[in-house]
């Protein structure tokens, strides 16, 4: 939901390393970070803070492959993975590399790199070369309503 | 010169008696199958569930005739119709299969425009003798339909036959497979 | 056929796994190299971009997907623009162009500037503006072309500027129609209307052009009506240059008392038939309106009653010489009015039925008819060994001309048989009494009848005569030993005949005529057809049939020889009774199947009395498939024959009938490059030396149309003393591919000519 990006940063995990002076935090071993509704997991996750700037914090979240959560406004949640995501706070903007993912409940979206600014709502997917394609699927409207019992074939 | 009383071109046994069945059995082509089966030492009998599983069932499609011109005068008037009456129908024999009969009769007579009416009446004679021509070729017909079933109990000893053996007996060439041929004259 | 199957080589087919379901509950997959956009109400997908849902599929450079979730709609209403190489296809129809837009919901999908083709079925074409609509029922097309020509072929198309095709109706709308041979248009419509498959609704059919030397052009364009599920109906407008506009409705018909179908041709006047009037000795005043009305039915209804109708009538004597239907041939010296209804059991039937003739023969129009017939016939089999069989009738004979006598006859004639027979032999005894009584009247003008001289009529006669019959057949056969497996019958049969001498003089025959005595004819026990001649006879028939069977006992060969040996004259009281004792005719006939592809089939009658071959004929055929035969026939019937058949002084002198028949000739049709067949026949009177009939017939045919041209030579009439000639060159268009007719035309120019090919086996 709008709003997310101006809540505090959760990060818990198995262990942790802190750099001091490089800004630099490393987490590893079921690592889950929550801020507002935006959740991600990985299984390892480096947290840096160029010049000590809370605002200007990149996450870089590493996993086979992370996820990343967030409710949107209209009550749709976005759902993503890929073996890299990284997340830039200051521009809002997440970014999927690695047999990217990206989910809503009527679409979702497979390529090499996603990018999605969380307060713009806007994505961009691109695949990395000769035979590598963007596969975008959109759910028709019966399935998305009932809750379906069987698993979605496509959820990842 | 070797010829001796009728041989193995005998009504097969088991086609001593038979059901005889059409959508016009009291029509023309039928009365005159049933008195050619008669005439043959076949018994007719009547249509039952019961016999149906023990006899031969003999199912007549129906005749259909063919008139054309065959030969003309000089100022262009028909002399010769020629006439073609072709009979189509299959027999159904309890545990061996289906077989399709078909069979053709070719007669000419000279058409006659200055007395249609005795025209008319010859054509009517001829249309019966060649129902008369027509039924004793469906029964020798049966003799190549006996035939076949030896064939294939013959080769196939353990499996039962299956419904629609080959297309045993027809004169339309595009089907010729195993020299299946009917007669016609 | 394998002209289909290289039409259909042409055709795209649907080579997806077909997806039945309904296609909004389908997922839409969307490939492409990249996404950019408002994720995902507005995305824009470009490079190589595949959008597939269900059976359908949408290929374009670059495409935009807008989704708008409309208010109080449960469900987002999600479109595309796609542009640059548009290629949209799914089990029904492909389209092409720049540019495309397309609603994923209501599947409506429109192409710009572009071309369609439709899958698995010919049919394409170009479309300034392309819809799709009714869920891919419908493709509409502005200022579009429709053809059925394969890809590679502009034979002819229909441009309009709009075309509705409906593939739920199979029928293609065209408004502003103009029709093009290649580039050129030839035809101008408002609205023209094609079917685009074989459903059968109603709609005009594929229109017909043809030029034809006796009709000039000739157009037709036929409407199905279709009335009802058991009723339906064909009306043509035949618009022929130098006729007239002729209308042809045809009308077809089942109920449960059986089947039919009338046609009734109404030419309101025909400038040709008033140019000839004068050559055919027709006054001025004779109306030029010329109609046709057919009708023929057959029917059984609850197995028991039957009812059949064959009845014709035209509107002047020259109706079949000049015009052309598939309902009569030129030949026809008259026409059948006859109708029957009967009531048929086990034991017992009875007809009721009429008889009446139009005859446009040019010697005498006066003929006898029956109004009415009634035949009653009882069987009974099996009274002990014998088998009975009574056979009643009433007749009524009334003359076209009024001034010639009408007479009512009454005939009864019970049948005795003794069948025996066991497997190989067989002996029927039969005893009959013909008994006939004879009321004729109006007798004053007797002598005007045709051979009125030989007869003096009386106005009462009773004529009773038995007849009694001894036939007798064995059959005898042996495994053949120069033809391993074959087996061969010899079947002899013996008849004597005996019905004593009746002095018929004062009968005329009203519907008696010579029958033929072929090879079947020696054992029948009747000379003359119908009842009104019954010669004496004290004859023996005797005869041998030999039949060679094939390893599968399928009968290969027959032949049969026979003759009729006449122990007294055989007379009926007729001046022109003139046959001899001793044998007097031989007859004999053939059928040999030499191969599946091979046949021979011939009969042969020899006149003892005038020592020469009475009547004979043979004919040999090779026939590989329905389009490659190759016949040749020959027919001879030597004019003391005819004269006796016809039993009318006339045929014997005049130049028409008085050489006989000779005619020697034959069929082929035979097809080249699988596209191209050509038929030929020729028929030649060598006693006259005269070709009686020359036809030659190509037709070209294609994936789109097919084209014949037909050449044919016949003798189509008789005046001042010579056989007149007709010459018609006739060309034929025919447009293909809209259903599924692919034949090569070969059946059909083979039964064109006036001696129509008959298969020999």
């Amino acid at each position: 939901v709008t709003g997310d990006t101006d809540q505090p940063v959760h990060i818990n995990s198995i262990n942790q390393s802190l750099d001091m002076d490089g800004n630099i935090a490393t987490f590893t071993g079921n690592v889950v970070i929550t801020q507002g509704t935006i959740k991600i997991q990985a299984d390892k996750v480096v947290v840096t803070r160029p010049g000590g700037d809370n605002k200007k914090t990149l996450v870089d979240a590493y996993g086979n492959p992370a996820t990343f959560y967030q409710m949107q406004d209209n009550g749709k949640p976005v759902k993503g993975s890929a073996s890299k995501l990284h997340y830039d706070l200051a521009a809002d903007s997440v970014e999927l590399t690695g047999k990217a993912h990206v989910q809503q409940l009527d679409s979702n979206i497979n390529g090499d790199r996603i990018t999605y600014l969380v307060k713009a709502q806007k994505m961009q997917a691109y695949s990395d070369g000769q035979n590598k394609r963007v596969t975008t699927v959109l759910i028709p409207s019966q399935l998305q309503d009932k809750p379906s019992s069987t698993p979605k074939t496509r959820g990842q | 010169c070797g010829f001796h009383t009728r041989g193995n071109t005998k009504i097969p046994s088991e086609m001593k008696t038979m059901i005889l069945n059409s959508d016009d059995p009291y029509g023309p082509l039928a009365r005159a199958v049933r008195q050619q089966l008669r005439l043959s030492g076949i018994k007719v009998v009547e249509d039952s569930a019961a016999e149906r599983m023990n006899v031969p069932t003999l199912h007549l499609e129906g005749e259909n005739n063919h008139r054309s011109t065959a030969s003309i005068f000089l100022d262009g008037s028909r002399a010769e119709y020629q006439l073609v009456m072709t009979i189509n129908g299959q027999i159904l024999v309890p545990g061996k299969g289906i077989y399709p009969l078909h069979t053709t009769v070719y007669r000419a007579y000279f058409d006659n425009s200055s007395n249609p009416l005795a025209a008319d009446s010859e054509q009517e004679v001829i249309y019966q003798e060649m129902r008369t021509r027509a039924s004793e070729q469906l029964v020798r017909q049966l003799l190549a339909v006996h035939a076949a079933e030896q064939q294939i109990n013959g080769s196939s000893v353990n499996t039962p036959v299956v419904l629609g053996q080959p297309d045993v007996i027809t004169s339309s060439s595009e089907q010729s497979s195993n020299a299946g041929v009917a007669l016609g004259n | 056929d394998d002209l289909m199957s290289q039409c259909m080589l042409g055709v795209p087919s649907y080579n997806r796994p077909l997806v039945n379901s309904d296609p909004n509950t389908q997922p839409v997959t969307i490939h492409s190299d990249s996404v950019k956009g408002n994720y995902p109400d507005d995305a824009v997908f470009t490079g190589k971009v595949d959008v597939n849902q269900g059976n359908s599929r949408l290929l374009a450079d670059q495409v935009q997907l807008h989704q708008r979730q409309a208010a109080g709609q449960t469900t987002p209403t999600r479109t595309v623009d796609a542009l640059g190489h548009v290629h949209y296809d799914d089990n029904q129809v492909i389209l092409k162009g720049p540019k495309a837009w397309s609603n994923l919901n209501t599947k409506d999908t429109n192409v710009w500037d572009g071309n369609y083709q439709m899958v698995d079925r010919q049919g394409r074409g170009t479309g300034a503006e392309m819809k799709q609509r009714g869920n891919n029922r419908y493709t509409i097309l502005e200022k579009g072309s429709f053809t059925t020509c394969l890809p590679n072929t502009n034979s002819w198309s229909v441009v309009g500027s709009e075309i509705i095709e409906d593939r739920q109706e199979e029928v293609a709308e065209i408004w502003n129609a103009r029709f093009k041979i290649g580039s050129v248009p030839v035809f101008y419509s408002p609205y023209l209307q094609m079917p685009i498959g074989d459903r059968r609704r109603s709609g005009f059919l594929i229109p017909n052009a043809k030029y034809d030397s006796k009709n000039g052009y000739e157009f037709m364009l036929p409407y199905y009506w279709n009335i009802a599920p058991q009723m339906d109906a064909t009306i043509t407008p035949h618009y022929m240059s130098k006729r007239g506009t002729q209308l042809q409705n045809e009308f077809r018909y089942l109920s449960t008392i059986g089947a039919g179908l009338m046609e009734f041709d109404y030419l309101g006047s025909d400038s040709q038939y008033d140019k000839q009037k004068s050559a055919r000795g027709l006054s001025d005043s004779d109306s030029s309106k010329r109609w046709l009305f057919y009708w023929q039915h057959s029917g059984v209804y609850d197995q028991h009653w039957r009812f059949n109708a064959n009845y014709t009538k035209v509107s002047d004597r020259y109706y079949f010489n000049d015009l052309t239907s598939k309902y009569y041939s030129s030949t026809d010296g008259y026409a059948d009015q006859k109708f029957s209804l009967g009531y048929a059991d086990k034991n017992w039937d009875a007809t009721l039925s009429t008889r009446d003739f139009q005859t446009f023969n040019k010697l005498d129009t006066s003929i006898y008819r029956t109004l009415p017939q009634l035949d009653v016939n009882l069987y009974q089999n099996d009274v002990g060994p014998f088998d009975t069989h009574v056979y009643g009738q009433f007749a009524r004979f009334t003359n076209t001309n009024s001034r010639l006598p009408s007479a009512t006859r009454l005939h009864i004639e019970p049948t005795i048989d003794l069948p025996l027979s066991n497997g190989w032999a067989s002996l029927n005894t039969e005893a009959k009494l013909l008994a006939t009584h004879y009321q004729q009247d109006n007798l004053q003008h007797a002598d005007e009848l045709p051979n009125g001289g030989d007869y003096n009529l009386k106005s009462s006669v009773n004529r009773t005569l038995p007849q009694f019959k001894v036939d007798g057949k064995l059959v005898f056969d042996r495994d053949m030993d120069w033809a391993q497996g074959y087996t061969q019958t010899l079947e002899p049969r013996v008849q004597y005949l005996y019905t004593p001498y009746r002095n018929q003089s004062n009968i005329y025959p009203y519907d008696s005529t010579l029958l033929q005595t072929d090879y079947t004819g020696l054992f029948r026990d009747r000379t003359y057809s119908g009842l009104d001649r019954i010669a004496s006879t004290n004859q023996l028939a005797t005869g041998v049939t030999t039949r060679i069977y094939d390893e599968n006992l399928v009968e290969r060969f027959n032949a049969s020889i026979g003759q009729i040996y006449a122990f007294t004259r055989s007379r009926t009281g007729d001046t022109t009774d003139d046959s001899d004792t001793g044998t007097i005719v031989w007859a004999g006939d053939t059928y040999w199947r030499m191969t599946d592809q091979w046949g021979l089939r011939g009969g042969l009658q020899y006149d003892t009395h005038l020592n020469s071959v009475a009547q004979g004929n043979a004919s040999i055929e090779y026939r590989q498939d329905n389009d490659r035969v190759v016949q040749l026939g020959y027919r001879y019937s030597s004019p003391e024959y005819i004269a006796r058949a016809m039993n009318n002084s006339v045929y014997a002198t005049s130049a028409i009938y008085k050489n006989g028949i000779s005619q020697v000739g034959g069929t082929a049709s035979w097809p080249i490059v699988d596209a191209w067949s050509v038929v030929g026949a020729y028929y030649y009177d060598t006693r006259n030396s005269k070709p009686a009939e020359q036809l030659l017939g190509v037709q070209y045919s294609s994936c789109c149309y097919a084209v014949r041209l037909g050449y044919e030579r016949k003798i189509n009439g008789w005046q001042n003393n010579t056989s007149q000639y007709d010459n018609q060159i006739s060309f034929n268009i025919e447009f293909r591919g809209l259903g599924t007719n692919y034949g090569l035309g070969t059946a059909e120019m083979r039964t064109q000519g006036i001696i129509p090919y008959q298969p020999t086996f």
